[in-house]
Formats: structure tokens, C-alpha cells, sequence
């Protein structure tokens, strides 16, 4: 029987193994079947081409460019050594919306650690600011009743029907399609059986397609809870959503939000998301989106931007880049938090530029609500 | 099962690359290297045009083994990528032995691997033995979601369960790229059994160099000028759709044929529909058109 790895390789495996576990103390989702390609991979190739494994890193443990980002800078913060360690932007550029996950070890200065465990120190950045020094806070979303969420999903799944684009499962008579047997031989009853017209059936526009862009800066701070249930609802109601957080930067936070019930998405949510107390820039996060995430704008997609309008950037930028946005996708929807409050206007900078462009004006409460989706109208964009 | 490497070395797949004019990303062919070392797929994702699609069929050349190509889209299912049964001679052939054989006997006889048509995946796990299939799994995220269920197996296990015929296995394990434009999000199953690799727009020395590679008589200069432009028309910020490497080769191809040497202000307006495909995007640069090096 063999004796196992000799000593080198086994040094080796500990030391990936611990790098691995870095990662993931860094909040990046790597399963033990990535971790195992990992040291396959550094098995086939040159140990001494420090790029050749670093690369190797990025290709077996990163699924997405802004997790490559991520693994080669801790790749570089792990490997390199104390004085080559700087903060590095997690995963694109900071400042960002999300900060570091709560469940992160924070390490004090002079604590004794295993040097090789021992992550370089956490260094404060000013996560989702507008201006540098601003400091960020923890977000303080807590979970709406069930009763209220029930009621959000009824209304998220009346919005996705009403904005559905795409064929679903089920199939309903139409004029064009494959031929319906049983459809025709019915019609033929009338003609004394002759197929004189045939039935044909297509499948019904059930499917909908969304993007959705969570604004979370200081001033939603009210509204945060119940325009994330809403988040929740939409995105539990399609199998593609894609869910953005935003404000003076962006940050996708699909994966906190999908295949999780809304009591754990809260407070995946809540651990990972900052708020920003510095501002909001509307529009600089939408060129981002579009910049970043373009591809994910297309015929049948609809975007929802969920903001009270406040911004501190450029209000112009917002209906620019919303109407740079509406070109290319189905629907644009605003959800802001007073549509439904008496006397309300869209007088808000970022929303009066955004009005021109967007397709529907709404409030929670319209998903909320019993009735069917009321879209609010501004007379200035009316008719 | 057979995952023999083609190569031993990343810079073998380099040089393997080259030679079929295709000029591989930094980190691209230690990722081709790995995949086929490991025998695991690779999952190439990217902008559009950034020669994505282009991998499968120069690695495929390189190793002179069958393309495989499997175009997903919406509604694909296991009876166009996987197989089906050959219903008419099915039909025919209870027919010629209803009378002479048992149920039993001709229930075996329809249900064999002779009335199977192997669609793309099934056919990626024949191999002829000497080469290793190359199999193309293109723009995966057009397809539905349950789709990437059914792929699973395959590529996990390199194998594929027929209910009437058991489990078939690969005889060689195939070089599998999976290609996709990030228009959805696929499943962590899926990215899990895959090694990954993102292009991006090559820079203006690659892009260039990849026009003279492709477009044989453009000369450096023209080659350089060439890419200069579309490196200039990508920073636009109002563009819907960027041109990928693969526009900007036909429009090379297209000046070429119109004899063209440089670029001009005139030729541009001609012909930039060959490089930008929205009409939002050809008026935007047709009114303020990016300068001419």
C-alpha cells in the first residue's frame, strides 16, 4: 500500500490548501472540487513560473472575470509577501457599494498567527463613498412580515406577466405556430368534419427578463427594507435577473440574492452591503452598468431602477444614460418610494431627467396592491 | 478513457495555436493546456467577436481532429444535442419482423445503437482513437436553463445515460470549449466542472498583429492604422455594440478588396457598416466619427 504524498507534495497541498482557505475567508464562494483542480493544475505545470501558477489559479478557481480580478490580487496579496501587500480592490475598482463580508477575520495589529494563514491587515477602505472619507455604515435591513412580502410577490409576478417577452413552457391557441390536432378536429366539427381551418397553438410570453438596479445610498435608508423585498420578489419571479446595487459605484449582488429564501437573502445582503453615506451618482453607476454589463441589455429585457432620484452627480447623465439604456432593452421602469404619497411630482433632479425616457413610474405600493400595476404619470412626460 | 494530452507544455499549445493564425490571449493556452492535461471543459467567456468560437475550430485544426459543434439556443433539448431515436426505420423495421420474430427480439433489435442518431454530444464520445473530438458548445447562455442540466453528466463523466441502452462512456475524453457572451448567468453546477478563461478586446499591438496574421497583404502600416481606428471607435462611450476582433477583420478584408492602402475620412463613411452594426451607433459615428491616426 502506498504511503501517501511524499513530504514536498504534501507541503505543497497545505500550502494551496491554505491559500484556498484565504479565499474564502475573503468571501469568495471556492468549493472543494475547484481547490482539488487547483493542485491538479499546479501538478502540470512548472512550480518555479510564478505567473504560469498564478494564472493557473485564476483559470481553475475564479467562474467569472470579476472573481479572476479577485483571485489574482489575493493571489498577489497572499504570495508576495508582507511589503508588496497593498489593499486591492475586490473585484474591480473601488470604491464599491459592497464592503468586505462581516464574516471576514479582522486582524490586530501585533496578534501572533501562523504566518502562512495570516492574510495581510485589513486595511479600512472607504466603501461605496462619494467622497473618500466618508465613512460607510452597516445596513440596517431587517425582513418585512410575511404578509407584506406575499403581497410584493403577487405584484412581482402580475409585472413579470405584464413584461414578459419570452415563450414559456405552456402553450395557448394563435394564429401562427405548430398545428393543434385536437384544436383542428374540433373546428372541423363545424365544417361536417372537414378540416377546412386548422388550429394551431404557439407558446404563451410567460418568461421575462429583468435587470435590476438597486440605488442604496444614504437617503433610501428608509425604504431600503421594503424596495429589497421587491428586489427579492422580482428576481424570484425569473430565472434571469440580475441584480445590481449602486451608489457613487455599482456592485452585482445576484448571487447573495438568488436561490435563497428572503429571510437568508436579507441577511446575506445585509452582511455584505455597506451604505454609503456619501451620496448617490445615478448616472456615473449607470454608464457602469452599461459599460460593464452591456450585454446584458437586449430586446426582451426589461430594466428596473429602484432610487428616490436624489443625486449628487450630474442629473443630465441620468436620462442620457437611461435613454442610451431604453434603446437597446424592452421596458425601463423607475421604482421610487413616493409615487404614491399625496401631491407627489417628480421634481427630484435625476427622476425629472429620467422621466422623458423611462416607460413606467411606480411605487411599491403598486406592487403591493391588489389592483392591477397604476403606472404614475408626470404631465410633463404624459401623452 | 483516454484524457492523453496533445501537448506538454503551454507553450506548445501556443505554437500549435499560431499556426493556425489564431494569436492566443496571455494565460489562453495555459488554459487549453490545463483543460486538456486535466481533461476538464473549458469555459471561455467574453465580449462578442472576441474570437471565442474561433479556439474550438484552431484547436481542432491543430490536432486534426473532428469539430464538434453544438449552437444552443432557445429551446434546445436532449433530441437535438444529444439524440434520438430513428423513428421511421424503427416503424419499417417492426414491420419486416412482426411476423417472424418475438416482442422481445424485436424490441432489442429497434432499441439498438443502430437505430440511434447521435446528435453532437453523443457523437464528441465515439473518437476515432487517434484524435481527441474536439467538441464546441457555442453561446451555452442562449440556451434555457434545463439544458445545462442535461450537460452535466457529460461533463462531469465524460459519458451519457440512454434509458433503453445504458450508460455510454467516452472512449477518448474530448477537448470541450464552452463558449459564452455573459447574456445570463449559468448555473454554479455547470461553472463548477469547468475551467475558465475571460477575453477580453485585444490590445492595439495584438490587434494588429492578428490582422496581419489573418489578412494576408495588408502590410504592417495598414495593419496598425487599421486597428488604431477600431481601438478609438471601442472608447466611444455611446456605442450599443463594440466591435469585436471579428468585425474588425472583415472590415480589414472588405478595405483590402476595395485596394485601399490607409485610411481616408471617405472610405470610413463607406464602409463602416462593416465594423459597427447598429444603426444608432452607425449615425453616432457617421455624425462625429473618431479621427484617423
Amino acid at each position: 500500500m502506498p504511503d501517501g504524498p511524499d513530504p514536498s507534495t504534501r507541503f505543497l497541498r497545505d500550502r494551496l490548501a491554505r491559500f484556498v482557505d484565504y479565499l474564502r475567508s475573503e468571501g469568495l464562494p471556492v468549493g472543494t472540487g475547484e481547490a482539488v483542480d487547483f493542485a491538479e493544475a499546479v501538478d502540470a505545470i512548472d512550480l518555479l513560473d510564478r505567473d504560469g501558477v498564478r494564472a493557473a489559479a485564476g483559470i481553475t478557481l475564479a467562474k467569472s472575470p470579476e472573481a479572476l480580478a479577485a483571485v489574482l490580487a489575493a493571489f498577489d496579496r497572499y504570495w508576495v509577501g508582507p511589503a508588496a501587500r497593498a489593499p486591492v480592490p475586490w473585484p474591480r475598482d473601488p470604491p464599491s457599494v459592497l464592503g468586505p463580508s462581516k464574516r471576514r477575520p479582522t486582524h490586530r495589529a501585533g496578534a501572533t498567527s501562523d504566518a502562512t494563514r495570516d492574510p495581510p491587515p485589513t486595511v479600512v477602505m472607504p466603501i461605496g463613498t462619494y467622497s473618500a472619507s466618508a465613512p460607510s455604515s452597516p445596513h440596517p435591513l431587517v425582513p418585512l412580515e410575511d404578509r407584506e412580502v406575499r403581497a410584493l410577490r403577487r405584484g412581482a409576478r402580475r409585472f413579470r406577466r405584464q413584461v414578459a417577452a419570452r415563450p414559456g413552457r405552456r402553450q395557448s391557441r394563435a394564429h401562427r405556430g405548430v398545428i393543434d390536432l385536437r384544436d383542428t378536429v374540433r373546428r372541423s366539427l363545424r365544417n361536417a368534419g372537414e378540416w377546412v381551418e386548422l388550429g394551431r397553438r404557439a407558446p404563451r410570453l410567460t418568461r421575462a427578463e429583468f435587470v435590476l438596479l438597486w440605488d442604496v445610498s444614504g437617503s433610501m435608508r428608509e425604504h431600503e427594507s421594503r424596495l429589497f423585498a421587491l428586489v427579492h420578489a422580482i428576481e424570484s419571479t425569473s430565472r434571469r435577473c440580475r441584480v445590481f446595487a449602486f451608489s457613487t459605484r455599482l456592485r452585482e449582488i445576484s448571487s447573495e440574492v438568488r436561490r435563497h429564501g428572503y429571510r437568508r437573502a436579507v441577511s446575506r445582503v445585509a452582511d455584505r452591503i455597506d451604505r454609503a453615506d456619501g451620496g448617490t451618482r445615478i448616472g456615473e453607476s449607470l454608464a457602469e452598468f452599461r459599460e460593464r454589463f452591456g450585454s446584458l441589455l437586449g430586446p426582451e429585457t426589461t430594466v428596473v431602477v429602484l432610487s428616490d432620484g436624489w443625486d449628487l452627480g450630474d442629473v443630465s447623465e441620468v436620462g442620457e444614460e437611461l435613454g442610451r439604456i431604453r434603446r437597446r432593452v424592452r421596458r425601463v421602469v423607475w421604482v421610487t418610494p413616493y409615487t404614491r404619497r399625496p401631491g407627489f411630482e417628480a421634481r427630484v433632479g435625476a427622476l425629472r431627467s429620467a422621466l422623458d425616457v423611462i416607460d413606467e413610474l411606480l411605487g411599491p405600493e403598486d406592487f403591493a396592491s391588489r389592483w392591477p400595476l397604476r403606472p404614475f404619470r408626470a404631465p410633463a412626460a404624459a401623452g | 478513457m483516454n484524457a492523453g494530452a496533445p501537448w506538454s507544455s503551454p507553450a506548445e499549445v501556443e505554437r500549435a495555436l499560431l499556426e493556425q493564425n489564431y494569436l492566443p490571449e496571455a494565460g489562453l493556452s495555459l488554459a487549453i493546456y490545463l483543460a486538456s492535461r486535466l481533461g476538464k471543459p473549458l469555459l471561455v467567456e467574453g465580449e462578442p467577436g472576441c474570437g471565442k468560437t474561433e479556439i474550438a475550430k484552431a484547436l481542432a485544426a491543430a490536432t486534426g481532429a473532428e469539430l464538434l459543434r453544438l449552437q444552443c439556443f432557445e429551446g434546445l433539448d436532449a433530441r437535438s444535442a444529444l439524440y434520438d431515436w430513428d423513428y421511421p426505420r424503427q416503424l419499417l423495421a417492426i414491420r419486416l419482423h412482426e411476423r417472424s420474430e418475438s416482442v422481445e427480439k424485436v424490441e432489442r433489435e429497434i432499441f439498438s445503437e443502430r437505430y440511434l442518431l447521435k446528435r453532437p454530444l453523443l457523437r464528441a464520445l465515439d473518437g476515432d482513437g487517434r484524435h481527441r473530438p474536439v467538441l464546441l458548445i457555442d453561446e451555452i447562455d442562449r440556451a434555457d436553463e434545463e439544458f445545462e442540466g442535461l450537460l452535466l453528466e457529460l461533463l462531469s463523466d465524460f459519458q451519457v445515460t440512454v434509458p433503453e441502452l445504458g450508460t455510454i462512456r467516452a472512449r477518448q475524453i474530448p477537448l470541450v470549449v464552452i463558449t459564452s457572451n455573459r447574456t445570463r448567468d449559468l448555473s454554479d453546477a455547470l461553472k463548477r466542472r469547468c475551467l475558465y478563461a475571460y477575453l477580453e478586446y485585444p490590445d492595439l499591438e495584438k490587434e494588429a498583429a492578428i490582422l496581419e496574421h489573418r489578412v494576408p497583404g495588408l502590410g504592417a502600416g495598414f495593419a496598425r492604422e487599421i486597428a488604431a481606428f477600431v481601438q478609438r471607435v471601442r472608447r466611444e462611450p455611446e456605442l450599443a455594440k463594440r466591435p469585436g476582433v471579428a468585425e474588425t477583420l472583415d472590415w480589414a478584408a472588405a478595405l483590402l478588396a476595395l485596394d485601399r492602402s490607409s485610411l481616408d475620412p471617405e472610405t470610413i463613411a463607406a464602409t463602416l457598416g462593416f465594423l459597427v452594426k447598429d444603426a444608432d451607433d452607425l449615425r453616432a459615428l457617421r455624425e462625429r466619427p473618431p479621427t484617423v491616426a
